[in-house]
């Protein structure tokens, strides 16, 4: 009997530096989210209208004009795949991966060839055990501190470079947009080629008066739009993550909790169950010897 | 239709500056200043380091901005650019002090890059006393 009391002790121990982790994991992933939500909440406006002004381009713009903007027949995608690099963050990439697999094989029923990159050490070694997806690059470590512009560029440039060499034929990312701190609604949206605009059907359509010419400007606003929206995709993906982990995090302190006062309950009650056992038999060894 | 006024957005990476119904805008584009009144031709264009004002309902405003683009419509100017700022959000001694600064290190030794990055940092301070200057 004793020794079941002392396995329960050291149950409710156990769990008791488990809900301590949890807890903090709970605070730092609390802190690090303000600061993310704070980022994510500024850049969006700039980056929407940044989207607006390209794909009004799009809708008016001779498509030839530019690589970024030439629509053409789906053969080969791309799919960028946005986790986390940390987990204990409850489904935030469960869902993101169920979603690019799904996309993976809707495509491949339709004929098309999808080439994944990851971002993050989550969708890495998913894929990792999984030989029939075709990731072609893996980036990690991205999300470990905050998210640098300068790592959205590079991933941006790369993918915008192989873009246009006519390696891929349109370019697709799945991610986790951030809406609350409870809240992240999995995205699933095609950056390249840019999409048009779209336009109430009497809307006349003219094309732009350029200054300088249209090839210096769309140029340089082009790749920048698409920098842009990575680094969104990063923002968004980051905020969301530490969302979710504070969250899961929150819960785990409280099922913690929960289990330690049930098992408090159990050890007290099998602690005076053998209390009274012990008096039982006291009394009945002092009566068998009156 | 033609007397629809002309909104005016103006966009950075830190936040959405202004979101407003104007009657006039005056930009300082890469080729030459530029003059906006509603029903105007669709235009695109970029942004360089200056002074930008605009009319709302009879009022006229200033604006320090500094490199980006523009994109004109019948019924809307959409501005990104790096910078925007009112002449209220200007600290006078701190642009003063950068404008220095970067003075300092243009007459210096340096590579042509830093050099051509000095420059465009330069056009914007410019920008900004210009526009406290004026206002």
């Amino acid at each position: 009997m004793s020794g079941n009391l002392r396995d329960m002790r050291r149950k409710i121990a156990s769990i008791k530096s488990t809900q301590k982790i949890t807890n903090t994991m709970k605070l730092v992933a609390a802190a690090k989210f303000r600061r993310a939500q704070n980022d994510i909440l500024l850049l969006r406006p700039y980056a929407y209208k940044m989207h607006e002004m390209a794909s009004s381009l799009a809708l008016r713009a001779n498509p030839e004009l530019h690589p970024l903007l030439a629509k053409k027949e789906e053969k080969r995608v791309l799919l960028v795949t946005v986790t986390s690099d940390r987990g204990l963050c409850g489904a935030f990439n469960v869902n993101i991966l169920s979603k690019a697999e799904a996309f993976c094989q809707e495509k491949g029923t339709q004929g098309k060839e999808v080439v994944v990159i990851t971002v993050g050490r989550k969708a890495r070694d998913h894929f990792k055990r999984r030989p029939e997806y075709r990731v072609e690059r893996t980036f990690v470590d991205f999300f470990l501190k905050r998210v640098e512009y300068s790592d959205a560029a590079m991933l941006a440039e790369l993918v915008t470079a192989e873009f246009v060499s006519g390696k891929y034929d349109a370019v697709y990312v799945v991610y986790n947009e951030f809406k609350s701190a409870i809240r992240q609604e999995v995205r699933l949206e095609r950056l390249l080629p840019i999409e048009p605009m779209e336009v109430r059907e009497e809307e006349v359509v003219v094309d732009f008066i350029y200054e300088p010419s249209p090839q210096e400007i769309l140029d340089e606003l082009l790749p920048l739009h698409f920098k842009t929206q990575m680094y969104r995709v990063f923002l968004e993906s980051y905020a969301s993550e530490q969302g979710a982990r504070m969250t899961a995090m929150d819960n785990a302190t409280k099922n913690a909790e929960d289990l330690i006062k049930s098992l408090t309950l159990q050890y007290n009650k099998a602690r005076q169950a053998s209390i009274t056992k012990e008096i039982l038999e006291v009394v009945a060894g002092a009566e068998a010897l009156t | 239709m033609a007397e629809r006024a002309l909104k005016l957005e103006i966009a950075t990476p830190q936040r959405l500056v202004l979101s407003q119904e104007v009657s006039l805008v005056t930009v300082p584009g890469g080729e030459g200043e530029f003059g906006v009144l509603p029903g105007h031709t669709p235009f695109l264009t970029t942004v360089r380091p200056g002074r930008l004002e605009y009319e709302a309902q009879g009022k006229r405003e200033v604006l320090a901005v500094g490199w980006g683009y523009a994109e004109v419509g019948p019924h809307k100017v959409l501005i990104l650019t790096e910078m925007a700022k009112r002449p209220g959000e200007i600290n006078r001694d701190e642009v003063r002090r950068e404008f220095e600064d970067i003075n300092r290190h243009l007459a210096g030794e340096i590579t042509p890059e830093e050099r051509e990055a000095f420059t465009k940092r330069l056009e914007r301070v410019k920008a900004q006393l210009k526009v406290l200057e004026s206002a």
